[in-house]
């Protein structure tokens, strides 16, 4: 034990040292809690702008599933386009550039053509094959045949013809099971026509060879009737 | 009636009572297969504006049994460097995982083969059994197409096995049973599709990518590996994988119903639902039926719930089918560790909240 001094400053030395190392601990901790309440608020921040981007995508993908199954939904109610093909067809232009065929004359019940080749020259494929015989108004064509396998349908060949004798059919049934029927195939000749062809047949032309509408017919036979109505009433007005 | 049958099979030795049960589950399974197959592409059709199947039969009513007709009779090809063993059984195990998993299907009050008590922990053990059949065919066949497929399907299956469990969890977490009737007498305060949504859009998503659909069809995308694991496979082979895949979608919609649409139960208000069987009993009595119809008339009322739930399941995963693409393969594991994975384990927290809650109003 020394003097009381003495005990008296190492008593302050090692209070004061205490009260350092405190201070300095409190200090530390102050600074400590100060950067991790900023560390944190960053963390919180970014974790909240993360969540936010995530949950926007997450509810805009939401969003565009839901369309989409609102869109194939919406088919389901919708006609379907499906067209049983043997039992329904589909409409054809009225102008429609099908098979072809020859026009027989409704007086004589000859074919019109004279066997001219005109058809074969113009013809962009080369697929016609004529060949007349006779001379002058006797003469017709003994051997008529299209390939159909080549035909472009490009109707140039009825365009062509002076005599108007060969025509274009509404048919594209042209399948055929012997492959010959398309290589050399003989146009129809009316008389030779079977019966639902036929009946494609008066659909589509008159038998001139005029193609026949039949919405333009009904059109015309309603104006003629509007129109005969209306001449009624004005005679009737003026009587 | 049904009284009668049950005395009737109490005295039929056990070895029947299993072979009656097998031909009925068998008969279900296939009958259910080869139907979906036709209600899907009627689906399909009508949603792509087709019309669909319409020459056999009536409205083409009879297009599954005559594909099946066809697939019979094709030929049974092994190819010449394949393990023939591993790739005759292969469609075996596939199918018989789905017919499995059929065993705890409740298709209506009290009309469940086996209620186990440890339903849902059953069912995943045998949903999983799928993935053995799938490689056993991709290795077996020999074929790099085939392959790739087993092993795309492989990581899909196993990959979304996870978040499917997690969200089964969920389920047992608030129906406090295992057991397939119990958690679905418990939905007759509410349907655990409403405290349980995540959980419910967890389940559909995992349960599209266990039946290897589109938009999780990558294990047989035609497009990328001509025909996946069922490449090399003809006939009535590759018919049993086709059978599978639409056996495990008549499975997952009757769980997805089972789980979270309330099964068997009605929707409608309890009185409605009473009254309506009154009148219906009523009816019955009237024109000259027993008192003891009632069991198989509530039966028949169950099951005619239970599969009007299913086909508007199956709805749901045929039109899914119809608008979404396929995923790509990274986009197909991102999407079930990094987002269902997470989300599953959200869904297990809301579960044992809305647990609690559900006790303090429903003490057990």
């Amino acid at each position: 034990m020394g003097k009381l001094e003495d005990r008296w400053n190492l008593f302050i030395q090692k209070t004061g040292r205490i009260l350092y190392r405190f201070t300095a601990f409190l200090f530390s901790l102050y600074v400590d809690v100060l950067l991790g309440f900023f560390v944190l608020l960053a963390g919180v921040v970014w974790g909240m702008r993360k969540l936010y981007r995530w949950l926007r995508a997450f509810f805009r993908v939401a969003r565009a599933l839901f369309a989409g199954h609102l869109v194939t939904l919406g088919y389901l109610f919708k006609p379907k386009v499906t067209i049983q093909y043997p039992f329904q067809r589909s409409a054809l232009a009225p102008y429609y550039r099908g098979r072809h065929y020859l026009v027989v004359e409704e007086d004589t019940g000859r074919i019109r053509c004279d066997g001219c080749t005109l058809c074969a020259k113009i013809c962009p494929t080369s697929v016609i094959d004529v060949f007349g015989v006779g001379k002058g108004e006797e003469r017709r064509p003994a051997k008529f045949t299209v390939n159909l396998i080549a035909c472009i349908f490009c109707g140039l060949c009825v365009d062509i013809c002076p005599e108007d004798a060969i025509k274009m059919v509404r048919d594209v049934e042209l399948a055929s099971p012997w492959r010959n029927d398309a290589y050399e195939h003989e146009p129809y000749r009316p008389n030779v026509i079977s019966l639902p062809q036929m009946m494609i047949f008066e659909d589509a032309i008159y038998p001139d060879g005029r193609p026949r509408n039949k919405n333009l017919e009904a059109e015309a036979a309603k104006k003629a009737a509007a129109a005969a109505k209306a001449s009624e009433g004005k005679v009737a007005s003026h009587a | 009636m049904i009284q009668t049958l049950q005395t009737y099979w109490k005295t039929f030795p056990p070895l029947l009572q299993y072979l009656i049960i097998f031909v009925i589950i068998s008969g279900v399974a296939g009958g259910i297969a080869a139907y979906l197959t036709y209600f899907e592409r009627k689906v399909l059709a009508a949603i792509q504006s087709r019309i669909g199947p319409n020459r056999v039969g009536r409205y083409g009513l009879l297009q599954p049994i005559a594909d099946l007709m066809k697939l019979l009779q094709k030929e049974d090809i092994v190819p010449l460097r394949a393990d023939a063993v591993l790739f005759r059984a292969a469609p075996y195990v596939v199918f018989t995982s789905g017919i499995l998993s059929l065993v705890i299907v409740p298709f209506g009050k009290g009309l469940i083969a086996g209620d186990l008590h440890i339903g849902l922990v059953y069912l995943i053990a045998v949903s999983s059994l799928t993935v053995i059949g799938i490689f056993m065919a991709g290795w077996a066949s020999n074929n790099k197409y085939s392959l790739y497929g087993a092993m795309r399907s492989i990581a899909q299956l196993v990959s979304y096995e996870l978040p499917m469990g997690f969200a089964l969890l969920g389920v047992a977490a608030l129906a406090g049973s295992l057991r397939v009737s119990e958690i679905i007498e418990k939905q007759q305060v509410i349907w655990f599709i409403v405290p349980q949504f995540l959980g419910f859009l967890i389940f559909l998503i995992t349960g599209i990518a266990e039946t290897n659909r589109t938009p999780f069809d990558l294990p047989e995308a035609e497009s990328e590996l001509v025909a996946g694991f069922t490449t090399e496979y003809s006939g009535i082979r590759f018919g049993l994988f086709f059978a599978a895949e639409y056996l495990s979608v008549f499975i997952v919609s009757a769980f997805v119903t089972a789980f979270y649409l309330g099964g068997w139960l009605s929707p409608l208000p309890l009185p409605l639902s009473q009254a309506l069987l009154n009148l219906t009993t009523q009816v019955l009595a009237n024109m000259g039926l027993e008192k003891s119809f009632l069991p198989t008339l509530l039966l028949f009322n169950s099951m005619f719930w239970f599969f009007l739930k299913v086909s508007a399941c199956i709805f749901l995963l045929f039109w899914v089918r119809a608008t979404l693409p396929r995923f790509r393969v990274d986009q197909l594991m991102g999407f079930a560790w990094k987002i269902l994975l997470p989300l599953s384990m959200l869904n297990l927290v809301i579960a044992g909240l809305e647990g609690i809650v559900w006790n303090l109003f429903y003490p057990t």
